[in-house]
């Protein structure tokens, strides 16, 4: 994957096409666990939804970018 | 109380979950941070700033901007009138030393000629002389003394007329050395006749052409550049954090921002110095330096040189010195591992 | 959350001192956020190499809020606002790159437009508008000196402002964070709580006028609140958002439910006055039950399950009942009338109130999502234009006198006064007092000032290294924060103090230390803020005004044509839901029991009886099939209502009641034939009547007594 991605003709890092991908991944994992009420297995559920998006968005990007 | 182990059990997922991210999260800081590539590449390519050797009115200019030119190819003219006849003058001048040196040569076979006239003159006087003495008895003296005296003077005149002989060769080398000089005036007068024409001195591509007939182009002034097409290389500027992961060899992926063309390359020299931008040179040579300090310490940026490899170059693109490229680093792991 | 600190309280022999570090640790514990917020902001502002780290710590002061949801609710909206912002900061750049007039008027235009727009949307959304308005401001001014970059300089304000947001949000939503789901579900809890209590206290059946109107006010805001609660709440908890059309049913039902109860508590007091006691105590005979049903025996549960069964069993019995007590009350057909109208409205009461019970226990033990679809049903809000206009009215001025003053006398620091006057032009717009609060504002800015002056000039050229940074410039910014939780005794103080400290401390990497420019901002920005507050004064703001009061209630009286006219498809929610947002706003800045405040209520109550009984009869209308000329009669007596409420004089009011009359002569004689039809068709008519006729009504000025005396008989 290239480390820079064109966007309207502006080059954008794509790390942060990554970054906003995982952002829209991170808000349907939110929206599901929300629908079943699965917060109630966590403890701090703010700081387990943020933990949950820096494991999808390295894992991503450690993937991309061996 | 009774909720311990749900309590612990929810405690552990979190924590599980919080754990596992920060070490992703520090791995892809460390490897974001520290890979070396950078997105702050410049193309660059060597430049001939073409002047002309001669001064004069520019007559002729047959390339136009951006032209690709072939090595040899004229791309300007300047007026030739004045240095031709310039050359005319000069090899005037040359047939006039020629003549004066033939004349210096003739000079001498007249000289000598009078000298060896003198010459049996003297001779004559001489044998009159010995004659008159050995006849001392008969001759009076006084008569010997003339005959003398007689001998004396033809003999100083045959050697004024041997001087002059001597004189005349050397008039006969002057004139010849003119004849050299009038030849290298010549010789000059004909290189400046053909510098009228400016040649282009490497394959390139002719660029900012600053001349139009009719200018008046003085001589070292540069009119226009002429970028080399084979020096084209690249610039990247690197973190000073990412220096550590790039050595020179290694080969490197070069993205161009237009069209992110793929080009390949290797790092053929880390730049050994950057400008200290806290501490420039003051006044009386004094360091100037910065009273405050960052309060985050940022990494410097320091330039390496990538040779392109001319080659991996799509015939369709179009390279230009100053053009922003993405350098990504292959780090030779393998190599590496090797030499551990 | 709440019960943590009383906990406290309980045990400590002090309870005075346990209610101090309560409200003392809530402070600091926001304090402490505050300034995580705050460095982590800065630091990653100077490890990104922005160009001004003081504007993200300027956004991070904007942003923080002792609530967490209400800082993600802000931060999605600031983020949007941030992106129309800097979006229009460019395009104005590059539609007059050397125009400065037309420039200036155009961002004054913007800047207006945000001020209004934040005037407009009262919740949090408002602060999505603030943002706008700043960031164009804030990319375009400074580029007006240096037009080459100007799309740099944009694009690096929006990376800080954008920095600031996340930042904020992160660190709110993590650290200790302060759920409002919490607070809405016990509120959520205790508004339930206090109407059921409500309910059941007014067994005996009358209740004085004061009590309530003092009710009324009560449950408007509570369903307002509910309303705010659930908006900011769905930011933060994907649960609550999966759970948010429940709960706007919930809020619907809740609100349906209590206009329903006090209508019927009307017919009750109207017919106790007007001299038919028998039918009213016939009535709360039929009522009874459902108190009784209401107050379970001690050893049953309180719970709202068991309630809504019983509030079941007790409506299968109340049909029985009421063909009992109406047996009583035979000899006369109007006494009948009015009593089966009361049914009628009893019934629906009763059906409603058992709804809001069952949804209410749905929703309580349950988790996660919800089975079932239910209809989909939105809180509006009903807004009034003036107030925004003005706003955006006084921000342009304000912004085109300091473009012009700039001009003229070529002041080279114009923008930070325009930018000051941009920020709080937007922020303070929507406060009831701006002129004191601009006047705190300031103070606290001034002394902000004071405290950066130290900070830069005497503790941070020491310094060197973050950390040092952090020790050098901490101890000043905590007490912005600090004067923030105490908004309640020194309103705006604490804002403008850690704004001005922020902003005048200009933090940078490396530092710069500029004494000329830190004091030519200074002015600058006092400046700025000053003039804000002299557009204030010149042109005062409506919020609270008695002028904007009267418009608001000429709104709420067309609410009544809006039950009349507007297409069916949810109207009841529409209508219940903007009037009391509606009431809400007109209430919030009256003293209470004032003459103003009653007639408001009187005003408030009868647009709420008679619309909801419209919007009933218009269903009736719809639904059951009457004979045309009984349709036509009932809509000209709708008609006629819409009629009266949009302006109600003596004509009018005569008119009206002519046409309700008239219904119900029609619907009388009809009745006979069609009862099953007729007879709720004709409740709503009879309760649309006694609204008319009620002479404690707000409609009393203009009742004209002449019909009256046949019904006495």
């Amino acid at each position: 994957m290239p480390r820079e991605i064109a966007l309207a003709d502006a080059l954008v890092p794509s790390i942060l096409l990554v970054y906003l991908g995982c952002l829209l991944v991170l808000w349907v994992i939110d929206t599901i666990v929300g629908h079943y009420g699965l917060y109630r297995y966590v403890w701090h559920p703010s700081l387990f939804r943020v933990a949950v998006f820096f494991v999808l968005f390295s894992a991503v990007g450690l993937l991309l970018y061996p | 109380m009774k909720i311990q182990p749900q309590a612990l059990l929810r405690f552990a997922i979190t924590a599980a979950v919080v754990i596992v991210a920060l070490l992703l999260g520090h791995a892809l800081w460390r490897h974001y941070m520290y890979s070396p590539w950078t997105r702050d590449g410049r193309v660059r390519a060597e430049v001939v700033r073409v002047a002309p050797d001669v001064s004069g009115l520019v007559t002729k200019v047959p390339v136009i901007d951006n032209q690709e030119v072939k090595k040899g190819d004229v791309l300007f003219e300047i007026d030739p009138l004045r240095f031709r006849i310039a050359l005319q003058q000069t090899e005037a001048n040359l047939d006039a030393a020629k003549a004066s040196a033939r004349a210096a040569g003739a000079n001498i076979d007249a000289v000598l000629a009078s000298a060896s006239a003198r010459k049996a003159e003297y001779d004559m006087r001489q044998e009159q002389a010995t004659r008159r003495e050995q006849l001392a008895e008969v001759v009076p003296k006084e008569e010997r003394t003339d005959a003398k005296s007689a001998a004396e003077t033809a003999r100083a005149i045959w050697q004024q007329a041997q001087a002059s002989g001597h004189q005349a060769n050397a008039a006969r080398e002057q004139a010849e050395a003119a004849v050299v000089q009038a030849q290298v005036a010549v010789d000059r007068a004909k290189l400046d006749l053909e510098r009228t024409e400016v040649r282009a001195p490497v394959d390139g591509y002719v660029t900012n052409l600053d001349v139009r007939v009719g200018d008046y182009a003085a001589t070292g002034s540069p009119r226009l550049a002429l970028i080399d097409r084979h020096s084209y290389y690249i610039y990247g500027y690197f973190e000073e954090t990412k220096l550590p992961h790039l050595r020179v060899g290694d080969p490197v992926d070069i993205r161009l921002m237009s069209g992110g063309t793929h080009l390949k390359g290797r790092i053929i020299g880390v730049a050994r110095g950057i400008t200290d931008r806290d501490n420039p040179t003051g006044k009386d040579l004094l360091a100037d330096v910065n009273p405050t300090f960052n309060w985050v310490r940022l990494a410097q940026r320091v330039p390496v040189r990538i040779a392109i490899d001319e080659a991996s170059v799509p015939k369709d693109v179009v390279l230009a010195a100053g053009m922003t490229a993405s350098i990504d680093v292959q780090p030779r792991r393998v190599l590496d591992k090797d030499e551990h | 959350m709440a019960a943590v600190p009383s906990d406290v309280s309980v045990k400590r022999p002090l309870p005075w001192l346990g209610e101090f570090l309560a409200t003392e640790r809530q402070a600091w514990i926001f304090v402490f956020k505050c300034m995580l917020a705050f460095y982590i902001a800065a630091w990653l502002s100077m490890l990104f190499q922005l160009e001004q780290p003081s504007t993200t710590m300027i956004t991070v002061s904007i942003v923080m809020h002792p609530h967490s949801g209400m800082v993600l609710a802000k931060s999605f909206y600031r983020a949007i606002g941030t992106c129309a912002g800097s979006l229009c900061g460019v395009l104005l750049m590059s539609a007059f790159p050397q125009q400065r007039e037309l420039f200036l008027v155009s961002l004054s235009l913007w800047v207006g437009l945000c001020a209004g727009g934040a005037v407009l949307y009262r919740n949090f959304m408002s602060y999505g508008f603030v943002l706008a308005g700043y960031t164009a401001a804030i990319v375009a001014l400074p580029a007006i000196s240096n037009p080459y970059n100007v799309f740099d300089s944009a694009m690096m304000r929006v990376s800080e402002v954008m920095l600031g947001i996340v930042v904020a949000g992160l660190v709110s939503d993590m650290v200790l964070p302060e759920r409002l789901r919490q607070v809405l579900r016990s509120a959520a809890r205790s508004h339930y709580g206090h109407f059921i209590e409500f309910a059941r206290g007014s067994l005996g059946g009358a209740i004085p006028r004061e009590k309530m109107e003092e009710a009324h006010l009560r449950f408007v805001r509570a369903a307002v609140q509910l309303e705010d609660l659930r908006a900011s709440v769905i930011f933060e908890d994907p649960e609550a958002r999966a759970r948010s059309s429940r709960m706007q049913l919930l809020n619907l039902r809740y609100m349906a439910t209590a206009t329903s109860f006090q209508s019927l508590h009307h017919l009750i007091n109207r017919l106790q006055r007007n001299n038919h006691p028998r039918t009213a105590g016939a009535l709360i005979k039929l009522y009874a039950p459902v108190g009784e049903a209401l107050s379970p025996p001690p050893t049953e549960s309180t719970a709202p399950k068991s309630l809504a069964v019983r509030l079941e069993a007790c409506e299968a019995t109340l049909p029985a009942l009421a063909a009992e007590l109406r047996e009583g009350l035979r000899q006369d057909t109007e006494l009948l009338l009015e009593f089966d109208s009361g049914t009628t409205l009893l019934y629906r009461f009763v059906s409603e109130l058992r709804d809001f019970a069952a949804l209410e226990a749905t929703l309580r033990e349950t988790q996660g999502r919800l089975k079932g679809n239910v209809e989909r049903v939105d809180f509006k809000r009903a807004n009034d234009y003036a107030a925004p206009l003005i706003a955006v009215v006084r921000s342009f001025l304000t912004m085109i006198t300091l473009s012009v003053f700039w001009l003229w006398s070529g002041w080279p620091f114009g923008p930070s006064a325009m930018l000051l006057a941009t920020i709080f032009s937007g922020l303070l717009a929507t406060s009831p007092a701006p002129l004191s609060a601009t006047a705190n504002t300031w103070i606290g800015y001034a002394l902000g000032m004071l405290a950066a002056y130290v900070v830069v000039f005497y503790l941070l050229p020491g310094s060197d290294g973050f950390a040092m940074l952090m020790l050098a410039t901490m101890p000043f910014l905590m007490i912005g924060p600090y004067l923030t939780t105490r908004s309640a005794t020194l309103p705006g103080i604490g804002g403008g103090y850690t704004l001005g400290y922020v902003y005048i401390l200009a933090l940078k990497n490396p530092m710069v230390y500029s004494p000329e420019h830190f004091f030519n901002d200074a002015i600058a920005s006092l400046f700025g803020l000053m003039m804000t507050g002299m557009a204030f004064m010149i042109i005062p703001t409506v919020i609270g005004t008695e002028w904007l009061r009267r418009r608001q209630l000429q709104q709420l009286r067309r609410q009544v044509s809006l039950a009349a006219t507007a297409p069916m498809e949810g109207l009841l929610y529409r209508f219940e839901s903007a009037n009391r947002d509606l009431f809400h706003q007109i209430v919030q800045f009256t003293k209470p029991n004032s003459t103003e405040s009653r007639s408001l209520l009187a005003w408030g109550l009868a647009v709420h009886d008679s619309g909801r009984a419209v919007i009933e009869l218009r269903q009736d209308i719809h639904h059951a099939d009457l004979p045309p000329p009984l349709c036509e009669a009932m809509q000209r007596a709708v008609d006629a209502l819409a009629h009266l409420y949009d302006a109600p004089d003596r004509a009018r009011w005569e008119q009206a009641d002519r046409a309700v009359d008239h219904a119900i002569a029609l619907t009388m004689q009809t009745l006979p034939q069609m009862r099953a039809t007729c007879q709720p068709a004709l409740a709503h008519l009879l309760q649309l009547r006694t609204a008319l006729r009620d002479d404690e009504s707000a409609l009393a000025p203009y009742i004209v007594k002449v019909p009256e005396t046949p019904h006495a008989t």
